[in-house]
């Protein structure tokens, strides 16, 4: 639980498993869901997410907090690299976590509508299927056994573009 | 069978399609699209329904669009390209290659050229021992370079044409390796 600076306004998140965190609005305003909310007036003082487990809530606001306190891109056009390069390392870091999490993640992100984050979260998808055989995919992604192309169908796709498959 | 009754969640159909399209641009190499196409039928269906192999062409080579006209037609490929014998292939991609109906071709490409120029004797090429490596090595002659390199310019600087990527690929070498090196390509 959060216990920074004292002056600002707080906002309390509530996790599927009923966990609360408290953390500074301006945090939680990067989340263009929960800006509605407080926008529109609807936000209690403790906003409920039930669908997202406290695992996946809490590395997502590390995420926000992160990105709150960096300076946006759009603020002026000379802020200083060292604050790009820095959170671009923090990313990095970030996104080096087990693909569940990495989904649940996304999906979370995704609902709370996080535009970055999201961004991030398809991205290191991508990354780690990149170069990865259609079975390895399968294992990374844990695709749906009834969906699979058919023999016939996965020899024609092989066949015709024999020169990905080597 | 039910989707949900299944013990595992295939990750990309739950997600909203638009999410998995998202993720799917994040891939840079036609060849991960293919394998992604071939890992299950909803994914297949993302890649085609989105034409993502011809985006993903017009993104990475946006020289080498060409038009349905029956005239030459010239472009720059995007990278130099080190060409040992062998044959020249053309994807036409993002065009239908074959008709489903009958399964023939009916696109038909009057005139194909490839410029380009020569490497020897400035470099030679070595096929490295044991052969199932397959590994292909440039080896530069640091003498003989200095001649091409500046017989491309001189003839440049008369109105020549020896096309862009050549000189590319010339004046980054230079500035780059000078004296004997090597360099390995799979």
């Amino acid at each position: 639980m959060s216990t920074s600076s004292s002056s600002s306004k707080k906002i309390v998140l509530k996790s599927a498993d009923n966990e609360t965190f408290e953390i500074d609005e301006i945090v939680a305003l990067e989340s263009q869901a929960i800006k509605n909310m407080i926008e529109d007036e609807c936000a209690d003082n403790v906003i409920p997410l039930g669908n997202i487990d406290s695992k996946t809530l809490s590395k997502i606001i590390e995420y926000c907090k992160k990105h709150a306190e960096s300076p946006k891109k759009d603020d002026n056009a000379d802020i200083d690299e060292k604050a790009v390069e820095d959170l671009k390392s923090f990313d990095a870091e970030f996104a080096k976590v087990d693909m569940p999490l990495i989904q649940d993640i996304l999906m979370a992100a995704n609902f709370l509508n996080i535009d970055n984050l999201i961004g991030l979260m398809c991205r290191t998808i991508a990354d780690r299927i990149k170069g990865k055989t259609p079975e390895e995919i399968r294992k990374i992604l844990n695709i749906n056994k009834n969906d699979l192309l058919s023999p016939e169908q996965e020899a024609k796709a092989r066949e015709e573009n024999s020169w990905a498959f080597d | 069978m039910s989707q949900r009754m299944a013990t595992q969640i295939d990750f990309m159909e739950w997600l909203e399609p638009d999410m998995a399209l998202k993720i799917l641009t994040y891939l840079d190499d036609s060849a991960d699209l293919i394998r992604v196409a071939a890992v299950s039928r909803y994914l297949q269906n993302i890649v085609i329904s989105n034409g993502l192999s011809k985006q993903l062409c017009i993104k990475r080579y946006p020289h080498s669009l060409y038009l349905l006209e029956n005239r030459l037609q010239r472009f720059k490929l995007p990278e130099p390209v080190v060409c040992i014998g062998g044959y020249l292939q053309i994807e036409l991609l993002g065009r239908v290659q074959k008709q489903a109906a009958d399964g023939r071709y009916y696109i038909c490409m009057a005139h194909v050229q490839a410029i380009g120029c020569h490497l020897s004797p400035a470099f030679c090429v070595e096929f490295s021992e044991p052969e199932p490596t397959e590994t292909v090595s440039l080896k530069y002659n640091s003498e003989e370079f200095a001649h091409v390199f500046y017989g491309v310019r001189d003839a440049d600087m008369l109105g020549g044409d020896p096309g862009g990527v050549n000189r590319g690929l010339l004046v980054c070498d230079a500035n780059n390796r000078p004296g004997e090196s090597r360099r390995s390509w799979e």
